[in-house]
């Protein structure tokens, strides 16, 4: 940078000293005040301008109610602003269940504290493993080394922290304040997914991330950060999936060892089923390794497993018929159709709220804005059908039979051509808009 | 120490004006206006200029005769003032002088704000009496939220009666980005803005364009780019520098909230509009894909290996 | 009139503390607004911290100052929060302007000057002057009490624009997820949370929240609770000041023989008379949008934020733009008119040498009154006002450049040839004019509306408001708390402790100021909380930073100030009836002037400002002093005694 003026500002300490000494013999009063200046000034100015975490800042322990269940209500609006955490105490009248990490024994916090820190390292200084030999090409495959960690970190402090929080909790100072509520990643959990529902792995693939972080989710208050260079998007993402992976190892080893009645072999036999464990191994220094092992299996397991779309079969003419077809899979509850209407109701516009795993409340999409939070993209498309939003209600659609992927095509067809009643066809626009047309929306931004 | 106090007012005045003068001679230091990248530019710096040798003048004569007169008159001079009360033909001269330079800016300042914003106006919501403005190139609906700016882009030649319903109602066609605004150079640009939550404005330094959002409005406004800063390269697929690698920033001016200094957006002024609709039609194909395709970035900018 | 209606004070309530006397009201406003300066210049600060460093761990302050832990908190690693940073800058402004700049001249020297200058006993309404120092405590308790709510005081700038300000949520729809669980609750039994039903408080207070932003939730209610108590106070001082000043002048006093600052007083009084309730109306409004959900400010189609929807509207957000400028641009001439006028005098005092242009400095000061009226859209030149619009107010607002030049020339005529006495006082009267002229000089850019487009919302705009309000109204507080201490207490402030804190006050508060001219050539947005994430703007971060280390110690050099005002409150020298060899009439009376002001009711036989009159004792004539035995006294009609 060219402004050699003022660097000078910044890199010679004060005049501190010699003017420190002078004051030293001066009365206490004095002395006082001209250190809270001189502290207040060498701090900020002759210290570099830091863009991570401080050295000495760790990651807290999880303090906050852990979702065991959430209620299978609908209820009728969102808690206010700021009152997400309230909202989530008060789930088990609703019917859901939460567990109190405050019931957690305080020889266990800390032995616990200790454990993650030993893998997962501090803010400042992230890793995944305690040494990278253990995980070896699981953990370089995956780029979460500690240089690209590193970066990730100081990203995320400048870019994501005031929503997704320190652990990645959402529970930033923004974080409360926007609904849908930022990502808490502390269980391992993504909506937005790609993967091959196959193995059953809930388990995002890098991309996933890239593509929300690139297009962010529109919808939410999640921004876009597509301007960013693809270096930091990476470290990103590979920073977040650090966060993710530590979150769910504490979120796992909480959730069992809080349940009435439950131990530390709880822990083997429901995560670790294939691992020969003897008595004595039963602890958790044992486990937390282990486990880190089997999620990061998961995660390279993942990148693998994606769920490919079936090629596009229609002409250009053929469109319209699609569309019709699309929107009678969309709206019959015939056995042979989806029947999405009875969620999406009225299209998505009457859409009735429902808990997430999170204990948030989010309401299957309203189709006729045009807004998709995964991505407008047809391909996009594909995986929210193919694949369903896990977390949330939204199940993977099943389509049985020779014809399954020109019903998902037909259906793509009609959900992207819903926001435009002016291209639908006829008896198609009636059923959706009504005979009089599009009711101008004040939610509608394009 | 009578001498020292009008020093002292002298050197801080200087100091000042020393500062400015530094920021204007070194703009290698980042210090001054931007470039100036729109036909509106260079009139609005023009002004700028022209208010800013008016101001040194009086800036010079008004300092100027108070360290002069501190300087000169300390109460240990000899003898008491002279009980003057006023004197009306000095009151008529320096309220005339100022008047005329107020005047001139005024003048200079008038036809600059017709045509910075009352094209836009015009495009959409025509003035009666006035000249039709020059049908648009491009058509690009903004809307702004918290805390991101979407642009839709009209994808094909829109009339300009049919410019307010494409706003309302869009087509599938419309390609939608976050954070993006491309032009051409010389391109007739109208931007509508609108915003879905608070006001924001959509603030572009080097095109000296700014405007507020409104909720429940749509504004229009109206810009042709007089510099480019990339191409689009249809072999590599990818966007190189242009005639200059200036990175180019959209902001946001109107507090929006806690993360209002994150609105962040980038411009790209295209050389013609064959490299800007290769790139459009780039950006739709990624935007349409139908198969297995990484989501990938149209602005990171490659540099243009021919250019040293 | 009734200024001889109420008796001199019996016991220590009523003589200091619930107290009818404008003295004693001066002062307390002088004292509160002490408080709130110092409040506000910590905010301040906080501001400059973060955008000096804007990537820096506060850690070491956290150490000294652990108490701001809530708002820089450790877990997000030691830094300003985006939320915190926002309530600072709105608070700043807030407190500076509403609760120190308006109550310090409009309140403490206003209340303290105006019967003493006119000579009338006390002000024509010395209850209603009570009350409106006592109405400022239930605004100062939602000021402060801001910070303690949920989301936060206020951060939706001082100007409160909506939506982001006046959005609620729509309360029609039945509180969240509560009914589903009263259904259920109904049906079964209750396990736990017994006391988890939220209260009527409680509910009223999520009624509150703003889904637009944390800290325009309640926090921002309790702003415009503290608003609009503000404003009923400053209603009944202008009142109050404006009859005083037209019933209970003494004989003699014309309208054309009375100082400068009551005349600067008075304009400002009308100001805020005419303006004042356009402002106190904006505030109900919101406060209606923010707590039973009327919808002034919603358009009509509504709002989304994420999954919170506002209803349908039917108000225009454009309409607080207008009724809020309506009254705050004027404000800006309520926050320098007062300090125009007592510059002035102090000047005039300093320099031995009758002020030069009397009628012309007061018609150009009702001049800026009036201008001041429809200048006000100059605000929003940007704001999607129609253009031509514009073009309007850039005419009025260049023309009010005019009044503000011939003040500048004649200032200058009046040091030309003067004997300058340098005190305190004088020195930071004469910075006014000085810094006055960059502050005025700036101006005009933002007049001419396409540069505005440009500078419009960047840190020009910073620079040019804290030239004026800064630089010039706080320059002159100064030199009015210098000059007229000694009438307040009965004692002067040190000389060379005044003259260390003007030096360095001076230097700092340029190097804080202007390079934010620069920052705002640059294009560089107010009211950003980390302006190094713009590639365009990182060139200019090294000024920030200087700006900081400026506004830091010139924060400390504060100290100063107050040691020099306490200490000479108690300790410094007594100082006689006229320590400054001035002609107005508060001079006349005794150092502190007792109850009932003056020992006879002075008759005025001259204007205020008779200096350098060769072959009179000290080259001077008071106002009540009469030369020339022969002249007739002139008692005008309608001046009762």
């Amino acid at each position: 940078m060219p402004n050699t003026l003022f660097r000078t500002v910044k890199q010679t300490p004060l005049p501190g000293r010699t003017t420190a000494l002078l004051f030293a013999r001066g009365a206490d009063l004095s002395r006082h005040a001209f250190w809270a200046v001189s502290l207040i000034l060498l701090g900020t100015c002759s210290c570099a301008d830091r863009e991570g975490y401080p050295d000495d800042l760790a990651y807290p322990v999880r303090a906050d109610l852990l979702v065991e269940e959430s209620p299978k209500l609908t209820p009728n609006n969102l808690p206010p602003p700021g009152g997400l955490e309230k909202s989530i105490s008060r789930l088990p009248e609703l019917g859901g269940k939460v567990l109190d990490p405050a019931r957690f024994p305080e020889a266990n916090r800390t032995e616990l504290a200790k454990l993650l820190e030993e893998q997962f390292g501090t803010p400042a200084q992230p890793r995944v493993g305690a040494s990278n030999a253990e995980l070896g090409d699981l953990v370089t495959k995956l780029k979460l080394d500690p240089t690209t960690l590193i970066q990730g970190s100081v990203s995320y402090r400048r870019n994501c922290l005031h929503c997704h929080g320190l652990a990645g909790d959402g529970k930033g100072s923004s974080g409360l304040w926007v609904s849908p509520a930022p990502r808490d990643f502390r269980q391992g959990r993504f909506k937005f997914i790609s993967t091959s529902p196959a193995k059953n792995l809930n388990r995002p693939r890098r991309e996933d991330i890239i593509r929300t972080l690139r297009m962010g989710l529109h919808g939410t208050s999640m921004p876009a950060f597509g301007i960013y260079p693809d270096q930091e998007l990476e470290a990103l993402a590979s920073y977040v999936i650090h966060l993710s992976i530590r979150g769910e190892m504490e979120f796992t080893v909480l959730k069992t060892l809080l349940k009435a009645n439950s131990q530390i072999a709880n822990l083997f036999e429901n995560y670790l089923p294939d691992e020969e464990v003897s008595k004595a191994q039963e602890n958790l220094a044992y486990f937390v390794p282990k486990y880190l092992k089997e999620i990061v299996t998961q995660f390279n397991t993942a990148e693998t497993q994606i769920l490919t779309p079936p090629e596009y079969p229609y002409k250009e003419s053929e469109l319209e018929d699609s569309i019709k077809r699309g929107h009678r899979l969309f709206s019959s509850q015939a056995s042979d159709a989806l029947g999405c209407v009875s969620c999406h109701i009225d299209y998505g516009r009457q859409s009735p709220w429902q808990y997430d795993e999170w204990g948030s409340l989010n309401r299957p999409a309203n189709l006729t804005l045009g807004i998709y939070k995964g991505g407008r993209r047809p391909v996009d498309l594909f995986w929210r059908l193919k694949r369903g939003i896990p977390p949330s209600k939204m199940p993977a659609v099943t389509l049985t039979g020779d014809e399954e992927a020109k019903k998902v095509w037909d259906l793509i067809n009609f959900i992207e051509a819903m926001p435009y009643p002016a291209k639908l066809p006829e008896e198609v626009r009636n059923s959706v808009y009504g005979p009089t047309g599009r009711i101008a929306s004040a939610a509608n931004p394009h | 120490m009578h001498r020292f106090w009008s020093l002292l007012f002298a050197a801080v005045n200087l100091a000042c004006l020393g500062m400015l003068l530094v920021a204007y001679a070194r703009p290698e230091l980042g210090w001054w206006l931007p470039e100036a990248a729109s036909t509106q530019a260079p009139k609005i710096d023009a002004l700028f200029y022209l208010i800013s040798a008016l101001c040194a003048l009086f800036f010079v004569i008004t300092q100027g005769i108070l360290v002069a007169a501190i300087w000169k008159f300390p109460s240990t001079k000899t003898g008491e003032a002279k009980p003057i009360h006023g004197n009306t033909g000095l009151e008529i001269g320096w309220t005339l002088a100022p008047l005329a330079g107020l005047l001139v800016i005024t003048g200079a300042s008038l036809p600059v704000w017709k045509s910075a914003k009352y094209q836009g106006l015009q495009a959409t919501f025509p003035i009666a009496n006035s000249d039709p403005a020059p049908a648009a190139d491009q058509v690009i609906l903004v809307t702004a939220r918290q805390w991101d700016w979407h642009l839709r882009y009209a994808t094909s030649p829109l009339q300009p009666e049919g410019v307010r319903e494409w706003a309302e109602d869009g087509t599938p066609a419309d390609l939608i980005v976050a954070d993006e605004l491309h032009v051409w150079k010389g391109a007739q640009v109208t931007l509508l803005l609108r915003t879905t939550d608070v006001i924001h404005s959509f603030f572009i330094p080097v095109l000296r364009l700014k405007q507020d959002t409104l909720p429940g409005k749509t504004i229009p406004l109206r810009f042709e780019a007089t510099v480019s800063n990339v191409r689009f390269d249809p072999a590599q697929r990818r966007l190189v520098t242009g005639e200059n690698d200036q990175t180019w920033e959209i902001a946001c001016a109107e507090l929006c909230g806690g993360n209002h200094y994150r609105m962040r957006g980038k411009l790209f002024v295209h050389p013609d509009r064959k490299s800007y609709e290769a790139w459009l039609k780039h950006a739709q194909s990624q935007s349409r894909s139908r198969t297995l395709s990484a989501s990938s970035s149209s602005s990171s900018i490659l540099k243009d290996a021919s250019k040293p | 009139m009734s200024q001889e209606s109420h008796p001199a004070p019996g016991n220590f309530l009523t003589k200091y503390v619930f107290s009818l006397d404008h003295k004693v009201i001066g002062i307390q406003f002088l004292f509160s607004g002490l408080i709130f300066w110092i409040l506000g210049g910590l905010l301040a600060l906080g501001v400059r911290l973060q955008l000096g460093w804007p990537n820096q761990a506060l850690t070491e302050l956290l150490k000294w100052f652990p108490f701001l832990e809530p708002y820089i908190p450790t877990n997000w690693g030691s830094r300003i929060s985006p939320e915190f940073y926002t309530m600072l800058f709105t608070m700043h402004a807030t407190v500076m302007i509403f609760f120190v700049v308006v109550p310090w001249l409009g309140g403490a020297f206003g209340n303290y000057l105006i019967p003493l200058m006119i000579g009338a006993k006390d002000m024509a309404f010395p209850k209603l002057n009570m009350l409106s120092y006592w109405i400022l405590w239930p605004s100062f308790f939602f000021l402060v009490a801001g910070f303690f709510v949920d989301g936060g005081a206020a951060g939706s700038g001082w100007t409160a624009y909506p939506t982001l300000a006046s959005v609620s949520q729509n309360p029609e729809i039945p509180d969240p997820g509560l009914d589903a669980a009263a259904k259920l609750s109904a049906s079964q039994e209750k396990t736990s949370h017994p006391d988890s039903e939220p209260g009527l408080w409680e509910k009223i207070k999520n009624r509150w929240n703003s889904p637009a932003a944390s800290q325009s939730g309640q926090g921002q209610v309790y702003w415009l609770l503290a608003l609009i108590f503000s404003g009923v106070s400053s209603m009944m001082g202008s009142i109050n000041y404006i009859t005083t000043i037209l019933n209970c002048r003494a004989p003699g006093m014309t309208l054309l023989r009375m100082p400068l600052t009551v005349w600067g007083l008075f304009i400002t009084a009308v100001l805020q008379a005419l303006a004042l309730p356009v402002l106190t109306v904006a505030l109900f409004m919101q406060f209606l949008d923010r707590t039973v959900g009327t919808v002034f400010f919603l358009p009509p189609a509504g709002l989304s934020f994420g999954n919170w929807q506002t209803g349908t509207g039917g108000g225009q957000p454009l309409l607080w733009q207008h009724l809020f400028w309506f009254y705050s641009h004027p404000a800006v001439y309520i926050m320098i008119l007062p300090a125009m006028g007592m510059v002035s005098d102090v000047l005039v005092a300093s320099c031995r040498k009758p002020l030069f242009g009397y009628k012309p400095m007061v018609f150009s000061m009702i001049g800026i009154a009036g201008l001041g009226f429809i200048v006000w859209g100059h605000h929003m030149f940007q704001s999607g006002m129609d253009p031509r619009l514009g073009t309007g107010f850039m005419v009025a607002t260049i023309l009010i450049a005019l009044p503000s030049a011939v003040k500048t020339f004649n200032w200058l005529a009046t040091v030309w040839g003067s004997r300058l006495r340098f005190t305190a006082a004088s020195l930071n009267a004469l910075a006014f004019i000085s810094m006055f002229v960059i502050g005025g000089l700036s101006g005009i850019y933002m007049a001419s509306t396409p540069v505005d487009i440009y500078i419009h919302d960047t840190y020009l705009i910073v620079a040019h408001i804290h030239y004026v309000l800064f630089l010039s109204s706080m320059f002159g507080i100064y030199a009015g708390i210098y000059f007229w201490f000694p009438k307040m207490f009965g004692r002067t402030m040190n000389e060379p402790l005044g003259k260390i804190h003007f030096v360095l006050t001076f230097l700092l508060a340029n190097g804080t100021f202007f390079p934010m001219h620069i920052l705002g050539i640059r294009g560089h947005p107010r009211r950003y909380y980390d302006p190094t994430i713009f590639d365009w703007l990182s060139p200019v971060q090294p000024l920030n930073q200087f700006i900081s280390i400026c506004a830091i110690l010139m924060g400390f050099v504060q100290v100063i100030f107050l040691v020099n005002l306490f200490y000479s409150l108690f300790f410094g020298p007594k100082a006689g009836r006229n320590p400054w060899e001035s002609n107005s009439l508060e001079w006349e009376a005794p150092s502190p002037p007792p109850h009932g002001n003056f020992e006879n009711t002075p008759i005025v036989l001259r204007g205020p400002y008779e200096y350098g009159v060769a072959d009179a004792p000290g080259g001077r004539i008071s106002q009540t002093g009469n030369v020339q035995p022969e002249a007739p006294v002139l008692i005008p009609k309608g001046t009762h005694a």
